[in-house]
């Protein structure tokens, strides 16, 4: 069973290592959807369906908080697991994001395994 | 917090940020403010928060190109265009600085501008990270050195 | 049967009764790579991350460095009918043993090296002990997969 996944993070440089580490999890990908911000993953989620979402917090346009405020909204959107990267690992921002529903949090700097892990867990799929 | 406080924090981020992404260690670790050598690339944001604040991060170019090699899982560094490794070393700014700035106010919220990379030729001084006092720590690599400089207050 | 890799050497097999074994991983480090549809692994004990320009000259083993033994360790896998989308990677040692101020870290470059070079390679590691200060010893099960690890302050064996 191939997973949709969608990456948010307005670096190109973090979208292409985490791009490349579920290239490399062995995790079966269908497609892999790209957005440098919540606005632009917004307007992809209204045409695409994805198992799994992964976002930065600090971003342009429309940052992680808002943007999980929004899929949180949207009765179509607000069950798909969330797994937000972020540089901010202050305890108010993790608080925060988990009670917008984000399932999981994982802070940078952080190594490819670990984030390998944590997709496993939100799929659930064997290690 | 003192400044010897806050160039530890700035110390331990940095060296935890090259070990986990980008798979480096630092010969030398120091105060050392002197500009790296030959052409750079200074890599520089701002935050808000309490308090506010800007960091920065100057890379000897060659530095800059192994991490970002490194970063990418390149093995061709020479393959890789000034953009990604500009982009990186961009990165590189963003996440030492919001590990720094979640160790020191891990209860308070920030939020970090986009890192602006930029170019600097081997002639030209480069951005002036020493004025306004900033904290500094400086890693000596084999290709070159990278140095961090991170200050607070408005108009920092 | 106890298949015994030393300092700087290497052996990979494809013989589902060997298990390799290495002892005494210091600073040095181990890693394992095995393809369970294959049963073809491999275990590589080096000692240094880089082989500057004088080891090629006077041909020191190519298993002495992570950044000439590791690619070498997966193209015998190769051979052997190992492929490299189903190998499991594991990683140990890395000790800081006898430089107590962590002054030449040499463990802590040597896991940076082997992690690197997985990266860089396109591989991701499934397993790692690394750093502590006291030697370990792994084995690699060739029928199983399963790698094992214990040290002198932890001797009860532990997979990872």
């Amino acid at each position: 069973m191939a997973f949709q996944l969608m990456v948010v993070d307005d670096s190109p440089a973090m979208r292409a290592l985490i791009v490349r580490v579920i290239e490399l999890s062995g995790i079966e990908i269908g497609e892999c959807h790209l957005a440098a911000n919540g606005q632009e993953a917004l307007d992809l989620l209204a045409k695409h369906w994805v198992d799994i979402i992964l976002t930065d917090v600090n971003m342009p346009v429309m940052n992680g908080e808002e943007f999980l405020r929004r899929l949180d909204a949207d009765e179509r959107l607000r069950d798909i697991p969330v797994l937000v990267i972020s540089t901010d690992g202050s305890e108010h921002r993790m608080r925060r994001m988990r009670e917008l529903s984000a399932k999981s949090y994982l802070k940078k700097p952080f190594s490819p395994e670990v984030l390998r892990e944590r997709m496993e867990q939100l799929l659930g799929v064997a290690p | 917090m003192n400044e010897q406080e806050v160039f530890q924090l700035l110390a331990c981020a940095g060296q935890q940020t090259l070990e986990t992404m980008f798979f480096t260690m630092p010969d030398v670790v120091s105060t050392g403010t002197e500009r790296p050598a030959g052409p750079l690339i200074a890599a520089s944001l701002t935050f808000e928060g309490s308090p506010p604040g800007r960091f920065g991060a100057i890379l000897s170019e060659p530095v800059g190109r192994s991490m970002a090699a490194n970063f990418l899982g390149a093995e061709d560094e020479e393959a890789l265009s000034p953009a990604q490794i500009a982009e990186v070393s961009g990165e590189l700014a963003n996440i030492i600085c919001g590990a720094v700035l979640t160790d020191l106010e891990s209860n308070a919220a920030f939020d970090l501008s986009s890192p602006i990379p930029i170019y600097v030729p081997a002639d030209d001084p480069g951005p002036d990270y020493a004025a306004g006092a900033p904290v500094t720590c400086r890693f000596d690599l084999p290709e070159g050195a990278i140095v961090l400089y991170l200050a607070f207050g408005t108009g920092a | 049967m106890n298949v015994i890799i030393g300092v700087a050497d290497c052996r990979v097999s494809n013989d589902a009764e060997d298990v390799l074994v290495t002892y005494a991983l210091g600073s040095c480090i181990a890693v394992s790579v095995y393809d369970p549809l294959t049963q073809v692994g491999g275990l590589l004990h080096f000692m240094l991350p880089e082989a500057s320009g004088d080891a090629r000259k006077t041909g020191k083993s190519p298993w002495m460095y992570a950044d000439s033994g590791i690619p070498m360790l997966f193209r015998e896998a190769y051979q052997k009918g190992a492929d490299k989308r189903r190998l499991r990677v594991h990683l140990a040692g890395g000790a800081q043993v006898m430089d107590p101020d962590g002054v030449f870290n040499i463990g802590q470059r040597n896991c940076l090296a082997a992690r690197k070079i997985l990266w860089k390679a396109g591989v991701l590691v499934h397993g790692q002990e690394t750093g502590g200060s006291t030697p370990r010893t792994v084995r690699l099960d060739m029928a199983s997969g399963r790698f094992f690890v214990r040290s002198t302050d932890a001797p009860a064996e532990r997979e990872l």
